[in-house]
């Protein structure tokens, strides 16, 4: 077998195992390894990758970023911060129609620059924010959409895991993805907002709680004086300041921002008084488990990606697409359906990690900005999160709902109209790379 | 229910899982400890424009081992990423296909384990002989043996740990037939 039927069968063997149940990285990784050893006809170079990928590779100051993200990410989300934000949001957007939803989507936006991992997000505001817009007559369709349509601004709106993990495989600056995600997840928001009040205009049955009777008694119950209103949002001006402040006004690299994030995270949640020593060592094991199986997946990714460079399957691959003349952004559409595609049954790591090092060769000739490249890949691959057969962010928001009378599909088709609306975000990032790259 | 007998019953397995535990903790300790090395050396730096030496090597090495350290626990907890959700449709209705599949999964991971270990305890042995360290000599060092050391003791957790996971499930396998 020439070493591309070698690539193709192993990129095949591991997307069906994967499928199949099988631990990701140990499908990555396992697959990686035989293949390798058939190629170069015995196990020393397959153990030598392997160890380089789980040793050398590991030892990198830049991963840092990834544990000390996460465990502000799991401490910011004990302080409720989440709902202080919220009743901020709901104070703020009393007068817009279809205000609660538009809060959610502005509360998550908030959070998401405190936070860097979204299923954090999705599980917060499917507690906060779905039964208070169930209380003001919302229909439940409506509310958990919106939680899981905005769930997904955490991956792109800084600090986030996923621009780190793009950065780490693509040998990026962490600074330099932040910096890209800030435009793109604004411009979701907005156009998710955009679409909100839309609804609450045109088609008002849909959202519920639109009459006037509804909306009198909302705007009568949400009442904050502007010394609550301070309390509310100090926390997040501060860590954000902190973070975002440090890192692009040079002050930090992005691990020592990650550390001072995750000190001011656990200085607010003790001045609030939510930690106690067992909440705090639950936070510490719940980060150690995230961090293990999220870097466990770059060291079989790193090893897949090895792999992948000695079949010259990337390589080949690319000329195969050159001669179609699909152009770039044919080959671009071509990939956005495949993220799409597993996006629907795999997390956005994983997604990550199986098809940016098959197609960055590919991409690489047509000397596209790889900053941009990676936001695309992002936004692609969070829309399958929200779409059937298992959308993951759904899913989490089906476990987390308190009302337990909202059904899995009603979640999926909550969330459908948001899936549209990244869509044609995605396809005006695509048109106009400059919304990514504005502030790069 | 009957968790004394267990314990005395299954003593060897009890003693495993606090081991297991112990290594999590281990790690839980690291993250926090590294937080704070992280945030002294900040400080330092901006109060008394003295940087903590070595800082950057310090962070490179614990991220091994908190990773290494955690991986058991994430194992048994079922924390590795996996996409179950199509599994878990397949095969609900075939316990026995799930658990013959799971089999096949839990050798898998031994296979993986075993391949790094093969690799790494080399590596492990060279650093201790050979007296490697990390840094910069005169100004910071930091021996790498220990940090390899913990990758060699962690593999052969995760392995024991998937081990524990297979004579789960075979027991389960076997116990189904004989309910057939």
């Amino acid at each position: 077998m020439t070493g591309m039927e070698v690539g193709l069968i192993s990129v095949v063997a591991i997307l069906v195992l994967i499928y199949a149940g099988m631990y990701v990285p140990v499908a990555l990784g396992l697959v990686s390894f035989v293949s390798v050893w058939y190629l170069r006809g015995s196990t020393e170079a397959p153990i030598y990758l392997l160890t380089l990928a789980a040793s050398a590779g590991l030892e990198e100051y830049h991963y840092g970023v990834i544990p000390l993200f996460v465990l502000m990410g799991l401490l910011v989300s004990q302080c409720d911060l989440g709902r202080d934000i919220y009743e901020v949001a709901n104070y703020a957007m009393r007068k817009i129609k279809g205000g609660l939803g538009v809060a959610t989507v502005a509360a998550n936006t908030a959070f998401a620059a405190i936070t860097g991992v979204s299923i954090a997000s999705a599980s917060v505001f499917a507690r906060v924010s779905v039964p208070e817009m169930r209380r003001f007559g919302y229909t439940p369709r409506f509310a958990v959409g919106v939680v899981a349509g905005s769930s997904v601004l955490g991956m792109l709106i800084p600090p986030s895991v996923m621009l780190i993990i793009y950065a780490i495989v693509t040998e990026l600056s962490v600074a330099d993805m932040f910096k890209a995600g800030i435009v793109p997840g604004l411009l979701l928001a907005l156009a998710y907002v955009a679409m909100i009040v839309c609804m609450a205009v045109f088609f008002p049955k849909y959202i519920g709680g639109q009459d006037e009777e509804s909306l009198a008694f909302a705007e009568q119950q949400s009442s904050l004086s502007g010394k609550e209103i301070a309390g509310k949002i100090a926390p997040f001006l501060v860590l954000i300041l902190l973070v975002l402040g440090g890192i692009y006004g040079g002050l930090f690299t992005p691990t020592e921002a990650g550390a001072v994030g995750a000190m001011g995270a656990l200085i607010i949640a003790l001045i609030k008084r939510k930690l106690s020593r067992s909440v705090l060592w639950k936070v510490l094991g719940e980060t150690g488990n995230i961090v293990a199986s999220l870097l466990l997946l770059i060291v079989a990714a790193t090893m897949y990606s090895r792999m992948l460079a000695i079949s010259g399957l990337p390589a080949e691959f690319g000329l195969w697409l050159a001669g179609t003349d699909l152009g770039l952004i044919g080959v671009l559409i071509v990939y956005v359906v495949m993220l799409i595609i597993m996006g629907t049954i795999l997390d956005t790591t994983s997604i990550i990690l199986i098809m940016v090092p098959l197609f960055l060769p590919v991409m690489l000739p047509y000397g596209i900005d790889l900053v941009w490249f990676g936001i695309i890949t992002i936004v692609g691959a969070e829309i399958g999160l929200l779409t059937p057969p298992l959308g993951i962010s759904c899913y989490v928001i089906k476990a987390t709902l308190p009302d337990k009378d909202i059904s899995l599909f009603d979640v999926f088709a909550g969330a459908f109209p948001f899936a549209v609306v990244m869509l044609l975000v995605l396809v005006l990032l695509i048109a106009f790379p400059g919304i990514s790259l504005i502030f790069v | 229910m009957n968790n004394k007998k267990t314990s005395g019953k299954f003593g060897v397995a009890k003693a495993f899982e606090l081991w297991v535990m112990a290594l999590n903790n281990i790690g839980t300790l690291w993250i926090f400890l590294l937080m704070l090395l992280i945030n002294a050396d900040v400080f330092a730096r901006f109060l008394f424009n003295r940087p903590i030496d070595g800082v950057p090597e310090m962070v490179a090495l614990s991220i091994v081992g908190i990773v290494f350290l955690q991986l058991g626990d994430a194992v048994r907890a079922g924390r590795l990423t996996r996409s179950d959700g199509f599994f878990n449709k397949v095969v609900a209705r075939r316990p026995r296909l799930k658990l013959a599949l799971n089999i096949f999964y839990d050798l898998c991971g031994m296979a993986f384990f075993v391949a790094i270990l093969v690799g790494v305890y080399p590596i492990f042995i060279q650093a201790y002989q050979g007296g490697y360290y990390a840094g910069t000599e005169g100004i910071f060092t930091v021996p790498e043996w220990p940090v390899k050391l913990i990758l060699v003791i962690s593999c052969v957790t995760v392995i024991l740990v998937f081990f524990t996971l297979l004579v789960r499930h075979i027991g389960g396998l076997i116990k189904s037939g004989e309910v057939e």
